[in-house]
């Protein structure tokens, strides 16, 4: 089931309703919220729920031993374990074909021909996500920064949590196991401003994004024999299709989970107002940034270390993380572009002192560089191949630089929705999410803020463009 | 909770009242699906010929030049599954029902499910023609889930039809300059281009359904292929055409291939692949006149 799809119409509020008429039963309460999960995925394909279950035992079960566990090289051993048997079974359903396919690339360059066996997998939706997030859990227990947790309940919706589960954001069980624990009352204030960070996520997602879609896509199907204007309208499109597209979801889900009485963490902080690109990965996918700078990043040395072993650590990163994005070259080479856009300020010794508080109108210049080199980065992580995202690059430099501009065809519908986006997200930028309205002026009024949300339901119910899957469904 | 659940209601009335009332207004625009579904409920029974296929047939089969009392059941992009479906939901009421002229070129074919290209036409199927493969609490049971449905149908009468279930919207007044430019031609091939061999082969199951069925019912089947512009035959692909005509062939239907007849030439024409309202008269006198010579042959 997806946010934007007509059977959780109907799904979120009948599981409101019976999950605050089990308010004061906390057990029953998790196990209702651990049911519904189960559901809410096994909609999609009900098979792959082992793959979860397998996942959510295992952590709970090293938790366990490790807690009790005192003898450090056993404690390691036993991480160990987990770490091998969950990033196992996401190598083996996400990058089983893709490292066979390359090894028998590498086989062939070298005159050698492999016979290497290739999957026919279903990639399970979501696996990225909820592995990672069960991850976190062992990796603070062994750390001693968690007490493992007993409730097996409790621990099974933490890892399962429907608004979360499939794109994120990647929870810490630091915070969202201690919300699983205690009992939760419903909170008026929570709630409305969840269905308001909900209103927003679904027009970010169904109007911005689903409309840029179709320009984008058609673009990117006939890039051999589109002109500069259009290929740059492509580029920039995709740049707020995947933030839509995304951050849209995460507003969706955090909104959702207050709703239920539980805070999932920002996962997006306005990052195309970034004025440097090390402050757009403080803005953009924080959860999982947050995770490869507390269990890769600082393990390796982090950024205490000479430079050039910095250099080395956010390449590392950088690389995994592109491939934590999917199984092809393109998303490792995206990641590389970053890491080389990260590093150069390193090599210059340049800190980012100029990137604290909020951005303003004089940091203009420094927002549309970094805006733009973020943009450059997307069409080699839209791109099917890395031949075809230079290819499209290059493209737009020669048409460009040879004058054919050409016309304005398609997406120009796209366009309005994203300035409006932007110009809503500039005006509100000090805020959590963007219709967190002030108190004053016109908007002290009720009747105001509800005609503005009805307009914005409205937009959504009429102006949406084609129903697309969540881009990041497939990570 | 309850003062949260009665805003939350508050809240969606003035939306759902305004979405309810649009939806209302535009089910209450008259529209060609509704039109042939009135039609077909009152006159099933008093008719001979039944005229089924895609746009080349809406424009380009004119049932006022047939002798016998016939209606034209084609729609736009109307696919061969839907062609099947409404043979099927009117069959019990047909009681004289003879011929059946169904269009099937190079166009519909190939192109894929209207789900995927065209949906809102997938919601009039079923809200006005009672399709039942989709489900009314879904996107295809209400108007308003596809906005540039809705602006084409308050913008265009190509949703309309006359009494013959005919649409007279292709005449030479209207056409444009340009009807047979490079452009258009190109964009009007690449339209129809194949872009899943499946759903090719699926069509050629169901015609062999529809072919099956007519032949059970001892109803004569004329697999009509509409004349086009000449620039536009030229560009097709080859290897469709070739699919396209073996197709036809295994039905054992009469075959009436009409896209390269000399009798049309370009003023014929509304665009590359449709005739206009003179051209359908062109057209259907011909079909008409070999009507009553009765085909003998099966293939023409």
């Amino acid at each position: 089931m997806t946010f934007n799809s007509w059977p959780f119409l109907f799904f979120l509020p009948l599981v409101f309703l019976v999950y605050w008429g089990l308010a004061k039963r906390l057990r029953w309460q998790n196990l209702f919220l651990v049911v519904v999960s189960y559901v809410f995925y096994g909609w999609w394909d009900y098979r792959f729920l082992i793959l979860i279950l397998v996942t959510t035992l295992s952590s709970y079960a090293s938790g366990l031993l490790l807690e009790r566990q005192q003898e450090r090289n056993t404690r390691r051993w036993l991480v160990a374990a987990n770490l091998v048997l969950n990033l196992g079974i996401l190598a083996c359903f996400k990058y089983f074909n893709f490292f066979a396919d390359t090894l028998r690339t590498l086989a062939a360059s070298l005159g050698v021909g492999l016979d290497v066996p290739t999957l026919r997998l279903v990639l399970p939706v979501g696996i990225s996500f909820y592995t990672f997030q069960s991850l976190s859990y062992t990796i603070d227990v062994y750390r001693r920064k968690l007490s493992a947790t007993h409730d097996l309940t409790a621990f099974m919706a933490y890892i399962s949590f429907f608004p979360q589960l499939v794109a994120g954001p990647i929870e810490r069980a630091t915070d969202l196991l201690p919300q699983m624990l205690r009992g939760r009352t419903f909170n008026y204030g929570q709630a409305v401003d969840g269905l308001r960070q909900m209103l927003w996520g679904f027009f970010k997602k169904m109007v911005v994004a689903d409309t840029c879609a179709l320009a984008v896509n058609q673009i990117w199907a006939g890039w051999q024999e589109t002109d500069a204007l259009m290929l740059l309208v492509g580029m920039l499109l995709f740049t707020f299709q995947i933030y839509g597209d995304f951050s849209g979801y995460s507003d969706i889900a955090i909104g959702t989970a207050r709703l239920f009485g539980i805070r999932l963490s920002d996962n997006f902080r306005l990052p195309y107002f970034s004025r440097t690109v090390s402050e757009f990965w403080r803005r953009w996918h924080i959860s999982l940034m947050t995770w490869f700078r507390d269990y890769l990043y600082i393990p390796l040395g982090g950024s205490r270390v000479s430079r050039l072993v910095t250099i080395r650590n956010v390449f590392i990163v950088f690389a995994l993380s592109g491939l934590w994005h999917g199984a092809n070259w393109t998303f490792v080479v995206w990641g590389l572009y970053n890491a080389v856009l990260l590093s150069l300020p390193i090599l210059t010794g340049r800190k980012g002192n100029s990137t604290q508080g909020v951005p303003m109108l004089r940091n203009l210049p420094q927002i549309l560089v970094t805006f733009l080199l973020v943009a450059v980065g997307w069409v080699i992580f839209r791109s099917a191949t890395i031949t075809e995202g230079f290819g499209y690059l290059m493209r737009l430099v020669t048409e460009l630089s040879c004058g054919h501009l050409g016309g304005f065809t398609m997406g120009k519908s796209a366009v309005v929705w994203c300035l409006l986006m932007v110009v809503f997200e500039w005006l509100q930028r000090d805020k959590r999410h963007v219709l967190q309205l002030p108190d004053d002026g016109l908007f002290r009024y009720r009747s105001c803020r509800w005609l503005l949300y009805n307009l914005l339901l409205l937009l959504i119910i009429l102006m949406h463009g084609e129903e697309q899957t969540f881009i990041y469904f497939q990570f | 909770m309850r003062k949260f659940l009665i805003r939350c209601l508050l809240f969606l009335l003035p939306v759902v009242g305004m979405l309810t009332l649009m939806e209302l207004y535009m089910r209450h625009l008259p529209n060609s699906y509704r039109q042939k579904h009135e039609w077909m409920e009152r006159h099933a029974d008093e008719v001979e010929v039944l005229m089924l296929g895609n746009s080349h047939g809406l424009f380009g089969l004119r049932p006022e030049y047939f002798k016998s009392k016939a209606y034209n059941l084609c729609q736009v992009s109307q696919t061969l599954e839907y062609d099947e479906f409404l043979l099927m939901h009117y069959a019990p009421s047909f009681r004289r029902l003879r011929d059946v002229l169904l269009v099937v070129d190079y166009s519909g074919f190939f192109d894929l499910p209207l789900e995927q290209t065209e949906r809102f036409r997938c919601t009039y199927y079923r809200l006005y023609m009672d399709y039942p493969m989709h489900s009314l609490w879904s996107r295809y049971g209400f108007e308003l889930t596809d906005m540039s449905a809705v602006k084409e149908k308050l913008s265009n009468d190509r949703m309309l039809c006359d009494s013959t279930g005919w649409n007279p919207a292709y005449t030479v007044i209207r056409r444009s300059p340009d009807y047979l430019s490079d452009d258009c031609v190109k964009s009007a091939v690449e339209h129809h281009r194949c872009k899943d061999w499946n759903v090719a082969a699926e069509n050629r199951r169901t015609l062999q359904r529809i072919a099956h069925w007519c032949r059970s019912r001892n109803l004569r089947l004329i697999l009509l292929q509409a004349p086009v512009s000449r620039a536009y035959y030229r560009s097709l692909d080859r290897r469709q055409l070739t699919y396209l005509q073996e197709g036809l062939e295994t039905t054992d239907a009469v075959v009436a291939d009409y896209s390269t007849d000399p009798h049309f030439c370009d003023a014929d024409f509304f665009d590359p692949d449709h005739l206009t309202d003179e051209g359908a008269a062109k057209w259907s006198k011909m079909i008409s006149e070999r009507f009553q010579k009765r085909i003998i042959k099966n293939v023409e």
